[in-house]
């Protein structure tokens, strides 16, 4: 009877209290959005209010995973989310470079792979130097690379903003001596040494942005916080390209899907806490849904091929 | 301060203190069976623990890893079967004063010694916190990609010299799991190591896989395939007060085994064993009835039970303060650190110091929960001890599979994972080490990511070292190297000699 | 006559046979304990069958070792055209005109971290066959055994074990969680000698509770499509799917 009783008393010490899924339509059992980044950039933060708006509209437990891909980028992630069920139950927060760039490289990523359920946010993406450098603008940058060795860190070769910077550099007639594919790129990145000039975006260099000095900012427009910093465009000739972040699933998911999620992510951004992230970091927060995402990345697929052609990919 | 503040705050939720609890008691009873160690819950726990809050499940691990070592002196002094790995050295004397009638003061000498060093390391390591931590964020700058390598490359060699007689295997176990953690592709920087074009190792293998195979499903099958123990049933007569009362009586063994149990704890690579062997010889030396150890000296008692309390809590410093993981456990929870939102590195100081102190907080509570649990409920948790081996791993196995399924949905993990859990069981009935193999995996792949992050900046080779840290890590790593050659060549001679 | 016999010593042949004199103190024959070595804690010996799970490591690293040429970007490699006078450069040895390669170039290849390793791997692996193969000697020569077949029951004992994880890993997407974690825990606690009726129920009933603490509480992942509960009634086997 003991044995009986410590066996049984085995099994219920690892019963922990949880959460009971609602019973009705989508959703039913728990979601998980998954980030491919390290936690903290503006997907990251995003995605998590996403997540904790639908577990308080829907009570389903909704929760974010991390899925950074060390230096191949968000395309492990992305991989999770393609081989994942097509119920709605993963859920992905990709970049721009997964549906543009993703087909491109050859991993299992076909152009069609995934269905965007909206994009939303554009990241304030920039090119920062540390605030001693001996050059403040790209034209300045182009000078001084001529003579000395510049190292550039970015997310991975492959992904879009890296692809601007090098077509910018092309077009300004200087090579980057060497560069790197970091998963994190903040102000420790510059501060260390570890690499000269980074593309980041605002969010993970808030801490320190008094002590360093942004060279151009990869995107349409010049972001509102930062008026006096050029585009990339501007100054170097390149096609525009905005960075955007959006959410997807894979293709095949039910439009029900789609049509709540899309509605609890408009109900977000149109919130004060949307609209206060929005106002403090430089990023804009808007809705594209299905069909205007679906164009969008037609032109960036163009945009793209320019770059590739630029830089000899 | 007010991080100090922000970080209690968020502890006193209902699901924080809850899995507090649970995690406490959990882990108490999870190291009062022998046959089941902290290594095996938390890689079971770990899977589940994507489901749950951030903090609620690092607390959960914290506690199973806390207070494991409390449950586990239970069976090593009662039965002479140390409930988890680290408290061998417990057994010695633990089970002499059974024998002798002794079976409460023991506990209580035992449960007081862990308390004592589990606190002391949590209260250094707060107060190194609170004094150190403002600056520490300075030198951020310091760590670069190049350092954090050296660290992790320091931790590795570390590893394999605490191995003192088996270091050829460590050597060659650690160099395994390295491999294992570089298979994979990744098409955006032209890598595709040891793929065979096979489309399930594209993404390399997961490191919980890895993890439940090697130790929770290795002992599944070790235990099912061995004999069930049929220990004499121990009394336990007596209070369990007087052991506070001894440690005041023994202070300096006492100090100076909590000070080596936090300083090997912050060495990264080093962990329980080294802590406790040090501990116990240098008791030994400054004791004066230094005859009585292994023959029911309190003092030995007090010595292994500190140490390896004092452990956790400076274990989690190299893992907060570098990213780089000191031993297999934190390296497991590195894992949720990551979900939850933390990195950790350099950087935690600025960004989350109110979590910081949240977790070591955390400790301290687990600490106390613990210590009270165990003067109430000894008795009903010295019976936990008496659970049949082969039934408990059929449990474990059992366990293991949703575990390894939930982390891709992938039934190729799970064959992989008992794949691992039958080289775990050659190894263990070799008696060959299994740690190496997850650091090899945890420090390998920081290093192989550190190394291409940061070969932006090195121009030859030199570079790798002209960094203050680095330089320095780079001087200790030839220093323990040369110190490795040395002792081998001392011993070459009494190797086969005994 | 016998007195005297007796009084005189020469009679013992042998000198530990001398009986006890008034004087001496006694001296115990059993050896004194042993002062306990910490170190003896951890005390290695290569047990049976180490010689032969040795050379599969051994084994193993050549497997590597051989695959590294082709299977880890060496055959792409991208090294400057005249390393000999590279290495040197970099030692400080010799100087270089024109534009040198960068290091960090070469170090970010793919098969530099693989290499690194079995750098590692290959002489440990081998010093490790050649101290397992010297123990085996030793062994010999001292006519100790060194088969290992036990070991090797106690593998096949094991990969028993093995084959029915794998066979419940296969059965979960037919049964359903709930069926086969409750089958394989019943069948467990029978087959490994619990066979009295109240193991039987111990076994049921953790198995049970493991599945409701892990799947219908903690919602953890399970195959998702189940044949059994395809066999359902839909209102059932919406429910069955989300609980179990």
């Amino acid at each position: 009877m003991k044995k009986i009783a410590l066996a049984a008393a085995l099994a219920a010490t690892t019963v922990f209290a949880g959460t009971l899924p609602a019973m009705a339509e989508y959703p039913t059992s728990p979601v998980q959005f998954i980030v491919p980044f390290p936690p903290g950039d503006f997907e990251d933060i995003t995605t998590r209010m996403f997540a904790a708006k639908l577990q308080e509209v829907t009570g389903v437990s909704a929760s974010v995973v991390n899925r950074p891909g060390g230096g191949d980028g968000p395309f492990p992630g992305a991989l999770e989310v393609l081989n994942g069920p097509t119920d709605g139950s993963v859920i992905g927060s990709f970049v721009i470079g997964v549906p543009v760039v993703g087909p491109l490289i050859g991993i299992g990523i076909e152009e069609d792979s995934f269905t965007p359920i909206g994009v939303y946010l554009t990241y304030p993406f920039v090119l920062a130097t540390a605030g001693d450098a001996p050059y403040s603008n790209m034209s300045e940058l182009a000078a001084h690379a001529k003579d000395n060795d510049v190292v550039l860190g970015h997310f991975g070769a492959g992904l879009a903003p890296t692809k601007a910077t090098f077509a910018g550099a092309a077009l300004m007639d200087f090579e980057f001596a060497d560069d790197a594919a970091f998963d994190m790129l903040d102000c420790n990145s510059l501060s260390s040494g570890d690499a000269d000039v980074i593309n980041t975006t605002l969010a993970l260099i808030e801490p320190c942005l008094d002590d360093i000095t942004i060279l151009a900012n990869i995107g349409e427009e010049r972001i509102g916080k930062l008026p006096e910093v050029a585009t990339l465009a501007e100054q170097s000739g390149a096609p525009e390209l905005e960075l955007w972040n959006g959410l997807f699933v894979k293709k095949g998911t039910p439009q029900e899907v789609i049509d709540v999620i899309a509605d609890i992510a408009q109900q977000v951004i149109a919130s004060d806490e949307g609209q206060q992230l929005m106002a403090e970091t430089g990023a804009r927060l808007y809705w594209e849904g299905t069909a205007e995402a679906t164009a969008r990345i037609e032109a960036d697929r163009v945009n793209i091929a320019i770059m590739n052609e630029l830089i000899g990919d | 301060m007010e991080a100090f503040l922000t970080g209690i705050d968020s502890l006193m939720q209902p699901a924080v203190l809850l899995a507090i609890l649970i995690g406490s008691v959990g882990g108490l009873i999870i190291g009062a069976i022998p046959g089941i160690g902290p290594a095996i819950a938390i890689a079971i726990l770990l899977p589940a623990t994507v489901f749950l809050d951030d903090l609620v499940s690092l607390v959960l691990l914290l506690g199973v890893y806390g207070s494991s070592m409390y449950g586990g002196a239970i069976p090593a002094i009662l039965i002479n079967t140390p409930g988890t790995p680290v408290n061998a050295l417990t057994t010695y004397d633990g089970y002499a004063m059974t024998r002798r009638g002794e079976a409460a003061r023991a506990l209580s000498l035992a449960y007081s010694a862990s308390f004592f060093g589990g606190c002391f390391s949590i209260i250094i390591a707060l107060i190194a916190l609170f004094v150190f931590g403002p600056y520490l964020r300075d030198l951020g700058a310091l760590f670069g990609q190049r350092d954090i390598l050296m660290a992790a490359v320091l931790g590795g060699v570390l590893l394999i010299a605490a191995h003192r007689q088996t270091m050829g295997i460590a050597a060659l176990l650690f160099a395994f799991g390295f491999l294992i953690s570089m298979i994979g592709r990744q098409s955006t920087r032209q890598i595709d190591r040891y793929t065979f074009d096979i489309q399930y190792l594209y993404s390399g293998f997961n490191l919980i896989v890895v993890i439940v195979g090697i130790f929770a499903l290795s002992q599944a099958l070790n235990l099912m395939v061995g004999k069930d123990d049929d220990p004499p049933e121990a009394r336990i007569t007596g209070g369990l007060l007087s052991g506070f009362r001894e440690i005041v009586g023994s202070k300096v063994i006492t100090i100076s085994s909590a000070c080596y149990g936090t300083i090997m704890g912050i060495i990264p690579g080093v962990g329980e064993f080294v802590a406790q062997f040090f501990s116990y010889s240098t008791a030994r030396s400054l004791s004066k009835e230094p005859a009585r150890f292994g023959h029911g000296s309190h003092e030995g008692l007090i010595a292994s039970e500190t140490s390896n309390n004092a452990v956790p809590a400076a274990a989690m410093i190299p893992l907060l303060a570098l990213g780089v993981p000191g031993e297999a456990l934190t390296a497991m929870m590195m894992v949720v650190f990551f979900d939850a939102g933390i990195k950790p590195g350099p950087d935690i100081f600025e960004n989350n110091p109110d979590f910081l102190f949240s977790l070591f907080t955390a400790l301290l509570l687990i600490n106390i929960l613990v210590l009270a649990t165990l003067l109430f409920s000894t008795r009903l948790i010295a019976k936990m001890v008496y659970i049949p081996n082969r039934f408990l791993g059929a449990f474990i196995m059992i366990l293991s599979f949703v575990g390894v399924y939930s982390i891709r949905n992938s039934l190729t993990d799970c064959i992989f994972a008992i794949i691992f859990g039958f080289i775990g069981f050659v190894l263990r009935r070799l008696d060959w080490p299994l740690v190496p193999i997850v650091l090899g995996l945890v420090l390998g792949s920081i290093i192989v990511e550190r190394l291409t992050a940061g070969a932006g900046q090195i121009k030859s080779a030199v570079d790798l070292i002209n960094r203050p840290v680095s330089g320095t890590l780079f001087m200790v790593i030839l220093l323990v190297i040369g110190f490795i050659i040395w002792t081998s060549f001392k011993n070459r001679r009494t190797e086969y000699q005994s | 006559m016998v007195k005297t016999a007796v009084a005189s010593k020469e009679i013992y042949l042998f000198e530990d046979g001398l009986p006890f004199e008034a004087g001496q103190s006694f001296q115990s024959e059993c050896p004194r304990d042993k002062k306990v070595k910490a170190q003896n804690l951890f005390k290695f010996s290569r047990k049976r069958g180490d010689f032969q799970i040795s050379v599969v490591a051994a084994g193993i690293a050549m497997f590597f070792f051989m695959f590294f040429w082709t299977k880890t970007g060496w055959d792409g490699r991208k090294l400057p055209d005249e390393l000999g006078s590279y290495v040197a450069y970099q030692f400080g040895l010799a100087d270089i005109d024109g534009r040198v390669t960068r290091f960090g170039r070469i170090l970010k290849q793919s098969w530099v971290a693989p290499m690194l390793c079995l750098f590692v791997f290959v002489p440990a692996s081998l010093w490790n066959l050649r101290n397992s193969w010297k123990e085996m000697e030793w062994r010999k020569r001292f006519l100790l055994p060194t088969s290992a077949y036990f070991e090797l029951t106690k593998y096949v004992a094991a990969l028993e074990y093995v084959a029915y994880f794998i066979i419940y890993t296969l059965v979960v997407p037919i049964l359903g969680y709930l069926v086969s974690t409750i089958i394989l825990g019943m069948f467990l606690t029978w087959r490994l000698g619990y066979r009295s009726r109240r193991w039987i129920l111990t076994g049921f009933f953790s198995s049970l509770g493991l599945v409701i603490a892990f799947r219908t509480m903690l919602q953890i992942k399970t195959p998702l499509s189940i044949w059994l509960y395809d066999q359902l009634p839909s209102a059932a086997r919406a429910f069955m799917l989300t609980y179990f």
